[in-house]
């Protein structure tokens, strides 16, 4: 019997105290409650220096617990001189290096700061390092900690549901949809540090980055990881617009400076960026349609139209659908519906704002916000 | 070697004859030693596996304890946590070590203690079992809306518009196939993975 190593890798500023430190311990909580795993664990918190100082006596009381806290250098500089996110990510990279961990029997599970595992998760790696049959595994997301139902909060139930294209997508050959995650992602360790996180200057979606990367030099290696990870949606408007912004950037990012990505998955990751573009245009081409008139054209579109719309709603169905075992708040339909339409034009917005702004190495999104008493995640009746 | 002959004064000098089975038992020697060498290497790789195996057990004992040791005293207390953790394995013991960072108040009862299993199989099992159902829903909802829109605009009689109007709806077409895929993409996953965790509840 040799059981594999799991690095449980937090990467974060590190300034989100609350929500990291519930991370962590939810490592701790089910490492130790969590029967027939067959895996040794390591839980690392890898911060900015600017994070420890916000809260030191929590990051030695985490590392009392058994975390292993790693604080980024100020001058610590990569190869390529990444910054930001990548940066963090590649220092991780060197140390498992010095401490020869970038082997086979060592796999990395990459959290967020807001990520909670649970009993599943576990269960989750737990099956997916035994069988060994792939080196990269991503699982579903939800977002049920803090949930308020507000509209940011109810467009993040559509990124749950969609999880299950991403996994379908980043399963098959080229990654036709291109799915991926950042975060409940669960590397081979020696593949991760082949890789490397490292670009030129600032990767804004260094996940992207990564996927295609790890594609080009290993091929499909890519497999479904069961067991949800459980995280918290952006609390406003604008945090909901400034991650989207994010996520664009990263994707324009990848289509000019990846060198790794071949013409299909160029042609694909173009369509994806695309399909998000033409959201706002065909607002208003229909808000338009009022004044104008289309004529027979519609009679040709008119075929597609239920189907979409359809799709978008179950999109908000199934999301919440997939949420209600864990959060209690209960939100009028109307409400619901209200919400959803705002979450949505944000997300209709959010491509073209990104085309107008620059990245940004200070999008720091807040997670600690407080939450009214009634959002609390519900408990269960029994376990 | 033969049994030793009679040393008496009148024997003749003993003449020693050399087994027939000397070599098999010099062969036998040399291959158990080679296997001995091989126990020994293998032993200590797996000296690191027995090691790791001591340390589960001694820990799931420390949880089953811990288990125990909860549902005697602690259930009264507190009727929703998951068994606490084995203290002597450290987080909770060290937890009143720091100062709170300046943040937000603490929320009540970890939210991640519920995060179970059971939930998870629920949340899948059920979402697997509408699979069909909703596949049927999206389809039929879907030709009812399309037919719907299709009709009032049959019905319209409009004029064919200018050219630069006409091309404007094409817009609303770019992501039909991004829909299209991710309808078959859920419907696919969702029937060829066993995502669920079989044997728990």
């Amino acid at each position: 019997v040799r059981f594999p190593t799991v690095i449980f890798q937090i990467t974060a500023i590190g300034k989100n105290t609350h929500a990291l430190e519930a991370s962590a311990r939810s490592v701790l909580h089910w490492m130790r409650n969590t029967p027939r795993l067959a895996f040794r664990h390591r839980l690392w918190i890898v911060i900015e220096p600017g994070g420890y100082a916000a809260a030191p006596g929590l990051y030695d009381a985490l590392s009392a617990a058994g975390a292993e806290v790693m604080v980024v250098p100020r001058n610590y500089t990569t190869p390529l001189g990444t910054t930001g996110k990548a940066r963090a990510l590649q220092y991780a990279v060197e140390r498992r290096g010095e401490l020869r961990l970038s082997n086979a029997s060592t796999w990395v599970y990459h959290q967020d700061e807001e990520t909670c595992v649970g009993e599943d998760t576990l269960r989750g790696i737990s099956e997916f390092v035994q069988q060994e049959r792939r080196l990269v595994g991503a699982g579903i997301i939800l977002y049920p900690i803090d949930w308020l139902g507000s509209p940011s909060h109810v467009q993040e139930l559509t990124r749950t549901y969609d999880d299950f294209r991403v996994l379908d997508s980043m399963t098959m050959p080229g990654n036709p949809t291109s799915g991926f995650h950042g975060s409940h992602i669960l590397v081979r360790a020696d593949v991760e540090d082949d890789v490397g996180w490292d670009s030129i200057g600032y990767a804004p979606a260094e996940d992207l980055t990564f996927e295609i990367r790890v594609r080009a030099r290993y091929g499909d290696i890519f497999g479904v990881l069961k067991g949800f990870a459980y995280e918290k949606g952006a609390f406003s408007l604008g945090d909901q617009l400034r991650q989207r912004r994010r996520w664009m950037h990263g994707v324009v990012f990848a289509l000019l400076r990846s060198r790794e990505l071949n013409r299909r998955r160029r042609l694909t990751l173009l369509y994806s960026a695309l399909s998000w573009f033409s959201a706002l245009p065909s607002v208003v081409i229909l808000v338009a349609s009022t004044e104008f008139h289309y004529g027979p054209v519609l009679i040709a579109t008119g075929v597609f139209t239920g189907f979409v719309w359809i799709s978008m709603a179950t999109g908000y169905v199934e999301g919440y659908r997939l949420h209600s075992e864990y959060v209690r708040r209960t939100v009028s339909r109307t409400r619901f519906v209200l919400h959803a339409l705002v979450g949505a034009l944000v997300d209709v917005v959010a491509p073209w704002y990104a085309l107008v702004t620059r990245p940004s190495l200070g999008d720091f999104i807040p997670k600690d916000r407080p939450a009214p008493s009634d959002a609390r995640v519900d408990r269960p009746l029994t376990t | 070697v033969e049994e030793a002959p009679d040393r008496g004064e009148s024997s003749p000098p003993p003449e020693r004859v050399i087994s027939p089975y000397l070599e098999e038992r010099l062969e036998v020697a040399r291959v158990s030693m080679a296997n001995l060498g091989r126990e020994l290497r293998e032993l200590g790789d797996r000296w690191e596996g027995l090691r790791v195996a001591a340390e589960l057990l001694e820990q799931e004992i420390g949880n089953a304890s811990a288990e125990v040791e909860y549902l005697a005293h602690d259930r009264a207390d507190d009727d929703v946590d998951p068994p606490a953790p084995a203290l002597a394995r450290g987080a909770a013991s060290a937890r009143p070590a720091f100062a709170a960072p300046p943040a937000t108040p603490a929320q009540g009862p970890e939210p991640y203690a519920h995060f179970t299993v059971a939930r998870y199989n629920r949340t899948i099992g059920d979402l697997k079992g509408r699979r069909r159902r909703l596949a049927w829903w999206t389809v039929v909802l879907a030709g009812a809306i399309s037919a719907v829109f299709v009709t009032f605009s049959l019905l319209a009689h409009e004029p064919t518009p200018v050219i630069w109007l006409a091309v404007l709806p094409a817009i609303w077409m770019i992501p039909v196939p991004f829909f299209l895929v991710s309808f078959l993409s859920t419907q696919r996953v969702l029937r060829r993975n066993h995502l669920d965790f079989p044997g728990d509840p």
